[in-house]
């Protein structure tokens, strides 16, 4: 039995996105209980004590990567590999520091301002944070290895499906970050 | 001692125990570090699970390309040489689709023998009044883990149908994302050993839906429980990104959506449920945990909490995940039924849609388990009719089946048969569905056998018994060999009426105010006898069972060797040799026609592309008699 | 290699022009939580154009039912 297979059949590049927006689309649905179980459990309230300044700062810096991270994407497409290295990196950095604001910081700051993840509004603000955080911390990971394999000369303007894949889940994070800012931080 | 070793099943037993004892130890050094007493049961046996679970999959050797790949090496194509004998596929990770849909199926069949003795233990403690063997929280625990462990393994039997025969039936070489697919099934084992553990932790006294507030407090056992949920339902979802990605992208060329198998449509609309619903149920148990670890109260009142939402977000996975079950299963039915009455399935497009209507509908229905909440009356009147709207994409598929077996010439082969069984009792369970629906009765039947006996017998022919025509009909397409017709027509009607009998009992005693999950009844209601018929059906259905399982392993060493498509089947996968040796489909057939014209004349559909080289270039699928029996 | 230059240039404007959308979008945002009694809505609106354009310009949705564009 032949055990050669014809691949020209299929376009892998197509399928492989497919399944990786399958993924994201699942994984969406997490954020999407939590963010439902924030309103059905504390409607529109949200405590006065929040460090405002910090959010906002938290969300620039997370948009911020978003743009790098599309800039290293745009770069390896179209040949530029130092573009791609540089991009990553700064994308990276600014991961690190977002974790570092919500984990290090905003986590440290809140119990003290009467927001402990035990009861009341703690409760939705320390699980919505978590997750996200911790989805942060697989991209920041995911990208490292990227950038690592890049470095090698992984990638050319042919082949980074392992760029445009780390890529397109450190996007999926900010999205979710773009609804849970406003509803931790700005509702009333 | 080198054969064990090249086991991946071995080796992730091993790794995974020594995986457990670093989380233990990992777990008490930061405790210590953190100013806390190093042991809690509680919050180290959940880490240590965690580490345990990761360190089995990778002695498997299930993160062996990733890492590859992180580490910076090109991992390439999934192999497709083995060395060593064949069967030593079978116990490790491996990326060729036949290899998993066996796996998943042998481990379904496992789950399901175990989930059985389980029940077993509850019909043995119901068959008189009093209690007799075992303790209530011994009967709890039973009759939690033969919930949970059932639904296991009926997910596992949909992800062995689906894994086996998808690429077989699209003529593709394989499912999409073949090395996802050996981890998704390689999650499941763990799972199913983390849900056993927890009798070792104090069982779990729930039953299978775990609501707070009883499951955030007592025993750690609960733990295991909601951690092997979890990593079952990841699985699911793995799974789920395979078969739709397959179905959508690998279809061999010609075969429109409108000229899949209609198989292929069920597990693609449940495929959809898998993938959205299954968080939920996860998100659900995972906030129980750590509500149960880290204190915060999501379902705590006093916390600012509320126990009601959990019950919306479960339900919200957990009546859509019924259809995940049923809809492959109806699935085999609707492939199975113009196969043994040699006539084309009545209105294939319409089959395939109420697939897809029946998992959208299925997402707007899940209150019907809260009518006893307290809900506000306009949201129970809803659901109320959310829920009746399910029996019409339902009728449809029942009036096709009736339509295609209208003048059609029965073949009472072992499948047949098991169909025959899956309408008798789906129907049973379909036309018992309606009266639960309606608030006012339900609010009287709420948790009495009555709902018991409708939920099995919608099981039971939505999935069980589709599932076993599937694996009488596919043993020959899988093995090479043909099964014993005798004793598979013994295991039928053995079945058939030791479960007639078993639901029997359910619905009666349900209707006469038998609760559900309790282990002792009052002598004075009079529910003895019944309950004694109930438990021998219980008993024969078990029988029937070890029937079905000597005359698969006796037929799979001695059984005669199977023809060539033993069914007259037009389907793609009898076009290959059986059973199907290396790359499924090197080079996809062409399709050009419909799958089911059984009986009409000098219908085609497929023909095979010529650089499929050798033998089977000239087939088509019209097998030769077939025209005949048309001017018939 | 020109096209490639130009490309990419074409692509770095996008990036530009998205990354000046969100920041726009996010000083409305501020401004709105502040100045309503009532931002929920609003705020929900605006939070789903800067999704729309991160999962549009940025996630290239659309390559998954136009297969020509960014193949690689
Ligand atoms: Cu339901």
């Amino acid at each position: 039995m032949s055990t050669h297979v014809s691949h020209a059949t299929y376009d892998r590049l197509a399928i492989n996105r497919l399944g990786l927006w399958l993924f994201i689309f699942s994984d969406a649905l997490i954020f999407a209980i939590l963010l439902i179980t924030r309103f059905a459990l504390f409607g529109t309230s949200r405590p006065e004590e929040l460090n405002q300044a910090l959010g906002l700062g938290l969300t620039v810096i997370l948009l911020v990567s978003s743009l790098t991270a599309y800039r290293a994407e745009a770069a390896i497409a179209t040949g530029d590999r130092s573009g791609l290295l540089r991009n990553l990196l700064l994308t990276i950095i600014f991961g690190t520091l977002f974790l570092v604001g919500v984990v290090g910081w905003e986590w440290r700051e809140a119990p003290h301002l009467g927001i402990v993840p035990q009861e009341g509004y703690g409760i939705a603000f320390f699980s919505m944070t978590g997750l996200h955080a911790f989805h942060v911390l697989t991209g920041v990971l995911l990208l490292l290895i990227v950038f690592f394999n890049a470095r090698r000369g992984a990638y050319g303007p042919d082949n980074y499906w392992g760029v445009e894949a780390a890529v397109k889940y450190w996007h999926f994070v900010d999205v979710v970050w773009v609804f849970f800012y406003p509803a931790l931080y700005l509702v009333r | 001692m080198r054969l064990l070793w090249s086991l991946g099943l071995i080796r992730g037993l091993v790794w995974g125990i020594v995986g457990t004892a670093i989380g233990i130890g990992f777990t008490m050094l930061v405790r210590m570090a953190l100013g806390k007493p190093a042991w809690e049961t509680a919050p180290v046996t959940f880490v240590a699970a965690v580490f345990g679970t990761l360190a089995f999959l990778a002695g498997v050797g299930a993160f062996a390309d990733w890492w590859r790949w992180a580490s910076g090496e090109e991992a390439g194509d999934p192999p497709h040489h083995h060395e060593g004998p064949e069967w030593v596929r079978y116990f490790n990770f491996d990326t060729d689709h036949k290899i998993i849909g066996v796996q998943y199926t042998i481990t379904s069949l496992v789950l399901m023998f175990a989930a059985g003795i389980m029940a077993l233990i509850m019909r043995l403690e119901l068959a008189q009044s009093g209690l007799q063997f075992v303790t209530p929280e011994q009967f709890n625990s039973a009759m939690g883990l033969h919930g949970i462990v059932m639904i296991g393994s009926i997910l596992l039997g949909v992800a062995g149908m689906a894994n086996y025969l998808l690429p077989l039936m699209l003529g593709a070489p394989d499912m999409a994302f073949p090395r996802l697919n050996a981890l998704s099934f390689w999650v499941a084992p763990p799972a199913a050993i983390l849900l056993f553990l927890s009798l070792a932790f104090g069982g779990f006294d729930t039953g299978w839906t775990g609501y707070p507030p009883l499951g955030a407090v007592g025993a750690t056992g609960k733990q295991f429980f909601y951690l092997g949920v979890f990593f079952l339902g990841f699985s699911s979802i793995l799974g789920a990104i395979n078969f739709i990605t397959t179905t959508l992208k690998m279809r061999a060329p010609g075969m429109s959506m409108f000229r899949m198998p209609i198989f292929v449509w069920g597990v693609f609309a449940a495929a959809w449920i898998q993938l959205t619903g299954t968080q939920f149920i996860g998100t659900s148990f995972l906030m129980v945990v750590l509500e149960r670890l880290l204190g915060m109260g999501f379902f705590d009142p006093e916390k600012g909490g509320d126990p009601v939402l959990f019950q919306h977000i479960f339900w919200f996975y957990s009546h859509p995940a019924v259809y995940i079950f049923v809809l492959p299963g109806l699935g085999v039915i609707s492939e199975l039924l113009p196969v043994f009455v040699r006539k084309p399935l009545f209105g294939y497009k319409w089959v395939a849609l109420s697939s897809m209507g029946i998992a959208t509908v299925g997402f707007l229905v899940w209150a019907h388990h809260m009518f006893t909440v307290g809900l506000p009356n306009e949201a129970n009147t809803f659901f109320m009719f959310t829920t009746m709207l399910v029996a019409v994409p339902t009728g449809v598929k029942f009036f096709s089946w009736v339509a295609t077996m209208w003048g059609g010439k029965i073949e009472f082969r072992t499948p047949m048969l098991f169909l025959l069984g899956a309408f008798v009792t789906f129907l049973l369970g379909g036309l018992t569905g309606p009266f639960l629906a309606v608030v006012p009765v339900d609010q009287y039947l709420h948790d009495t056998y009555f709902v018991v006996g409708h939920f099995h017998n919608t099981m039971f022919g939505g999935f069980v018994f589709p599932f076993l025509a599937a694996i009488y009909y596919w043993f020959p397409k899988v093995t090479g060999r043909m099964y014993s017709e005798r004793l598979g027509k013994v295991h039928f009607w053995l079945m058939l009426v030791g479960f007639v009998a078993q639901t029997g009992s359910m619905f009666q005693t349900g209707l006469f105010g038998m609760r559900r999950r309790i282990a002792d009844y009052d002598p004075s209601l009079g529910f003895d006898t019944i309950h004694l018929i109930g438990s021998i059906g219980g008993y024969l259905v078990f029988f029937s069972m070890l029937i079905f399982a000597y005359n698969m392993i006796r037929s799979l060493v001695a059984g005669e060797k199977a023809p060539a498509n033993p069914w007259n089947s037009r389907s793609l996968e009898w076009l290959l040799p059986s059973p199907v040796k290396g790359v499924s489909w090197p080079t996809p057939p062409v399709v050009v026609g419909h799958p089911y014209d059984y009986g009409v004349p000098n219908a085609t559909f497929v023909r095979l592309a010529p650089a499929g080289g050798s033998d089977r270039s000239s087939q088509t699928t019209t097998p030769a008699h077939e025209t005949k029996e048309a001017n018939r | 290699m020109n096209t490639l230059e130009q490309l990419r240039a074409k692509k770095m404007r996008v990036g530009w022009l998205v990354g000046a959308g969100l920041a726009v979008t996010t000083v409305v945002e501020y401004y709105i939580a502040v100045g309503l009694a009532r931002p929920l809505v609003p705020l929900a609106i605006v939070a789903l154009i800067k999704a729309w354009l991160i999962v549009v310009y940025f996630m290239h949705i659309k390559q998954l039912w136009t297969s020509e564009e960014g193949g690689h």
